[in-house]
């Protein structure tokens, strides 16, 4: 289905507009000044956001752990990809970390990153993370952005290679059983971003009433429900008043939106399960763009990405070192299977290499979104001296299917808060994960005893990576 | 260097995780969730329990279609596969603020659709108003739509609500049909609407147990067997007490398998069952391959919607052995079929060599490694949804790098898995099973060899010698297990969860009756079992 309705954005500043031309309404300057942060009245500062930047298949750890640790070090080939000469002082590192509540590849290991937490089905893949992911955690302790989406969730390519369970299509969960839809087309996040409509009907207006009538329904529903399914109307109720919210919000400065993506983006491309891939370059930094603006704007603080799903099939078509089928020539190898090699040599140079071309394309998409971060105006910097990026994967080397030499990438400064350009390596015995998104957590203000459940529990941050 | 790195440790633990018992009901929690982040503290379900459903796209659409006559626009939220069906995963997640904003987006959009026809908004309200402020008519239109909506009479406080909504949505759009398309998006956006909600009464003779409803029965049965809501009939027989006893369901149910719907729904579900949601992403809609997925897709959707519907002696278990299929000129070529002579699909004779639905492109090429086939894949699809045999995933940290030994054929290339005590434990039960489909390629085109070597699709079933793929659909049809696994499976999907370990024995082969049952049997089934119409209280 991909005829879209007016949207939510369309229909708020279609309530707003006061002209012609594309124009966003926000809060005023005084609301966007951070609880916590170091702003002053005077010399109003940008608030901190965080962005989990997620890729499935993991790294190649030979091309990935500098030699050096602390603040000077060279990144191995695979890593250079994000750490460019440009990007090197908002780049950070931690390395011999081990995912530490996962009995099971991709989508344990995903769980583990992104959450702390085990899945609650230890037989296969049909579960869901016992506890909320980072993102939510951090948007639930921090102020949301008023007016704006309490988190916005978006995807890149959606070849996943398992089906079951939440965490093989979602990395954002707001607890077990209760993943966060994404959206995958540029289009329809624009429009609910930054689109405009001609006309306000009295129609659109009434909106906020209905809303209100169906507050009223649900809240009588409440008492004949089971304890499990009355939090689940908890979820249900908590975002239509979220959805009341923005509705109601008022106009304030205005802030330039990006370009349309109609003009690039195609149905097929969307549609089309491969249209996406070939076009991945584009699709990425189209999306990122998009990203950037809403966080500039204040649309949103938090925010994650998932680049690919855990364990992805995702075929690099443009990344030319990444071998075909023999059978069809015209397709690259998908980059999951090809940690699972079973053709028949040993060991198998060529899909290896494959793996390792594949992932060095990821890096590169997830280096031209940093870069795209970094061009973008914020306060009196650019948005990657105010946001921080989480990135990390469903797995360490993938033809092992590994939970230790974990990535875990931390980009963007936090308002100051991040060091910025360390490698952190833990001494020893592997070291906990889960603290690394505690850290970040820590470092945008975000008010919490502790993360994770049972061994990956932690609250303990990283001070190596802090200011 | 670091392929080395699998460990003993990690092998004897993978060794004696993998009993291949049949699986047991719920898996056990591993720890205690203590959630000081969580932002709503989740509360896990009871087994066997009631279940506040929601509906899924395939339900919503259906339903707005039936109720108001149009088809929604724009998107829907996605559904979650749980056991591997959208109606389970519907049964444990809820509605975020991006769904929200679908729902209410395509709730406003078909409302409006539906009441700017004066003629339908006369039919669907059943009576005409006499001005923006007619609060009498708002009350009919309302009792009449939301009684469908929601699936029985509203209260008077559902009504009331309603329909003030509608005389003040009216008095604001300056139309009596504006505001009642308003106040019908806002019974779209519903919990009662977009969840079925079901709190059952006592049960006679049972103090443990606690039956749905008429109502509640009506609903159950519209929405596994229509993927809708119900229609006058339903909600009469519920009326009039008949969904309580066998007899009405087995009524209500002949009539429903009948009806058009009933194909939809269930041949959707079906193809749900057989899980091949990576079909795309398996045969790519590319070069060579353009156009193959959506044949493989249309030729299994053609089979089963022939099997269950138009073949009423087929039973579920003949699906293994069937020998005849449907494809258009290109699924033909693939295949090595003579093209049938139109452009569409006809109904042809499988060779010898292909027999059975498990030999259907559709399934073959979804269990695979993205155009490699991969026999592990190919014999958990079997074990785990067509026998209920519960196989671990692999522990972390295992190799899967898996060319140990070399050689052209894969039964050669994984011999480790099955000589490695660290891998046969499991890899056993699936591999010797997966071998036989070698003959098919990852795109399901016959071969007889691979790299040049002589493919041997032979293996055993749980100790029945099978020759190839189509001897081993002949041992798969005489299983006991295949069937009593169907009936688990259909029993979720209908009720939206995984039966409770105390409701394990009503799906066991024993009780089912002896000598092969067809799908609508195996519905009925499902349909007329003590899990599907009652549930544990608390």
């Amino acid at each position: 289905m991909s005829v879209h309705s007016m949207g939510r954005r369309r229909f708020l500043r279609g309530m707003l507009a006061t002209g012609a031309g594309v124009t966003l309404g926000l809060p005023t300057l005084e609301s966007l000044l951070h609880r916590g942060s170091r702003a002053r009245a005077d010399s109003p500062t940008p608030p901190k956001r965080f962005l989990v930047w997620f890729w499935g298949n993991g790294i190649v750890p030979e091309r990935w752990i500098p030699t050096e640790t602390g603040a000077v070090w060279t990144p191995p080939a695979m890593l250079a990809r994000i750490a460019t000469p440009e990007l090197r002082p908002y780049v950070s590192v931690v390395t011999n970390a081990e995912i530490k509540s996962a009995w099971q590849p991709h989508a344990g290991g995903a769980s583990g990153a992104l959450c702390g937490s085990y899945l609650n089905d230890p037989i296969g893949s049909n579960g869901t993370p016992q506890s909320a992911s980072i993102d939510q955690v951090i948007a639930n302790a921090i102020d949301v952005s008023p007016g704006g989406l309490r988190s916005l969730e978006l995807a890149g390519d959606r070849h996943f290679s398992g089906v079951a369970g939440t965490v093989y299509n979602y990395i954002s969960h707001r607890g077990p059983g209760m993943p966060n839809e994404y959206d995958r087309d540029p289009r329809s996040v624009f429009r609910r971003l930054f689109g405009t409509v001609e006309s306000v009907d009295p129609y659109s207006t009434f909106r906020g009433s209905v809303l209100d009538a169906v507050l009223a329904d649900a809240n009588s529903l409440t008492a004949s429900l089971t304890a499990s399914d009355r939090a689940r109307l908890d979820q249900h109720m908590t975002s239509i008043r979220e959805l009341e919210t923005r509705i109601a919000a008022s106009a304030g400065p205005t802030c330039t939106a990006p370009t349309d993506p109609s003009g690039t983006v195609s149905d097929s491309m969307i549609e089309d399960e491969f249209g996406t891939v070939m076009n991945f370059t584009m699709m990425n930094d189209t999306m990122m763009q998009l990203l950037a603006t809403a966080l500039a704007c204040d649309l949103t603080r938090v925010a994650s990405y998932m680049y690919t799903g855990p364990a992805a099939f995702t075929r690099y078509f443009e990344a030319p070192d990444v071998p075909h089928l023999a059978e069809y020539p015209t397709l690259p190898e998908a980059t999951h299977a090809m940690a699972h090699l079973s053709d028949g040599s040993t060991p198998n140079t060529p899909l290896l290499a494959g793996m390792e071309a594949a992932l060095n394309e990821t890096m590169r998409h997830f280096g031209r979104s940093l870069e795209i971060f970094r061009n973008t105006p914020d306060g009196t910097g650019n948005l990657l001296d105010n946001l921080v990026v989480y990135g990390t994967s469903c797995t360490g080397y993938g033809p092992l299917h590994s939970h230790t030499e974990y990535p875990l990438v931390v980009a963007g400064l936090a308002g100051g808060a991040i060091r910025g350009g360390t490698h952190h390596r833990f001494a020893g015995t592997p070291g906990n994960a889960a603290r690394v998104p505690f850290t970040l957590a820590h470092a945008v203000g975000a008010d919490i005893a502790s993360f994770g459940l049972a061994e990956a529990q932690t609250s303990d941050v990283i001070s190596e990576l802090l200011t | 260097m670091l392929r080395s790195q699998t460990t003993l440790a990690i092998a004897l633990l993978l060794c004696t995780a993998c009993t291949g018992k049949l699986d047991g009901g719920q898996p056990a929690a591993p720890n205690t969730p203590n959630t000081p982040n969580t932002p709503n503290t989740p509360v896990p379900a009871t087994p066997g329990d009631r279940l506040m459903r929601r509906v899924t796209a395939l339900e919503y659409a259906q339903s707005v279609q039936d109720v108001l006559e149009v088809a929604p626009a724009g998107e829907l939220p996605a559904d979650v596969r749980v056991l591997g069906f959208s109606r389970v995963g519907a049964g444990t997640t809820s509605i975020n603020p991006l769904a929200a904003e679908q729902y209410e987006n395509v709730a406003h959009e078909l409302a409006r659709r539906a009441f700017s026809d004066s003629a339908r908004a006369r039919r669907l309200s059943g009576c005409t108003p006499t001005g923006v402020a007619d609060q009498a008519c708002a009350r009919t239109a309302i009792g009449r739509i939301g009684a469908r909506l929601f699936r029985r009479t509203l209260t008077e406080a559902e009504l009331t609500l309603y329909s003030q909504l509608t005389l003040d949505a009216a008095a604001h759009v300056g139309s009596f049909d504006g505001g009642l398309s308003l106040a019908v998006s806002g019974m779209l956006q519903s919990p009662r609407f977009l969840n079925q909600v079901e709190v059952g009464e006592a049960m006679p003779g049972s103090t443990t147990r606690r039956r749905y409803t008429d109502y509640e029965m009506a609903a159950r049965l519209a929405s596994f067997v229509w993927n809708s809501v119900p229609d006058q009939a339903l909600l009469d027989a519920a009326a009039g007490g008949e969904l309580v006893t066998d007899d009405g369901l087995r009524t209500q149910l002949t009539r429903m398998l009948a009806d058009a719907r009933a194909r939809k729904a269930i041949t959707a579900l079906m193809i749900e069952h057989f899980d091949i949601e990576l079909l795309e992403t398996a045969v790519p809609n590319v070069g060579a391959t353009v156009g193959i997925a959506s044949a493989m897709r249309e030729e299994l959707s053609r089979v089963l919607e022939t099997a269950i519907f138009d073949e009423p002696a087929t039973k579920f278990r003949d699906l293994f052995t069937r020998d005849s299929t449907f494809v258009n000129a290109q699924l033909a070529t693939h295949y090595g079929l003579t093209p049938p002579g139109g452009s569409g699909f006809e109904r042809v004779s499988l060779p010898a060599n292909r027999r059975g639905i498990l030999s259907l492109g559709a399934v073959l090429a979804s269990h695979g490694h993205g155009g490699r086939t991969s026999p592990t894949l190919r014999g958990l699809f079997v074990r785990q949804r067509l026998m209920c045999t519960s196989i671990p995933g692999p522990p972390a940290n295992v190799s899967t790098d898996v060319p140990i030994n070399s050689g052209a054929t894969a039964r050669i290339r994984l011999m480790r898995h099955n000589t490695d005590p660290s891998c046969a434990g499991c890899h056993l039960q699936m591999d010797p099973i997966g071998f036989g489909f070698e003959q098919f390629d990852a795109v399901a085109a016959f071969r007889t060899q691979e790299g040049g070597e002589t493919i041997d699709p032979s293996g055993d079933l749980d100790s029945v010698a099978f020759a190839d793929a189509a001897s081993l659909g002949v041992a798969l049809s005489q299983n006991q297990g295949i069937e009593a696994c169907m009936a688990r499976n259909l029993f979720r999907a209908a009720a939206g969860r995984r039966e409770a370990p105390s409701e394990l024995s009503v799906f066991n082969s024993s009780r089912l009756p002896t000598g092969g049952l067809t799908v609508s049997q195996l519905i009925e089934y499902v349909i007329l079992s003590e899990p599907f119409r009652s549930f544990q209280s608390q």
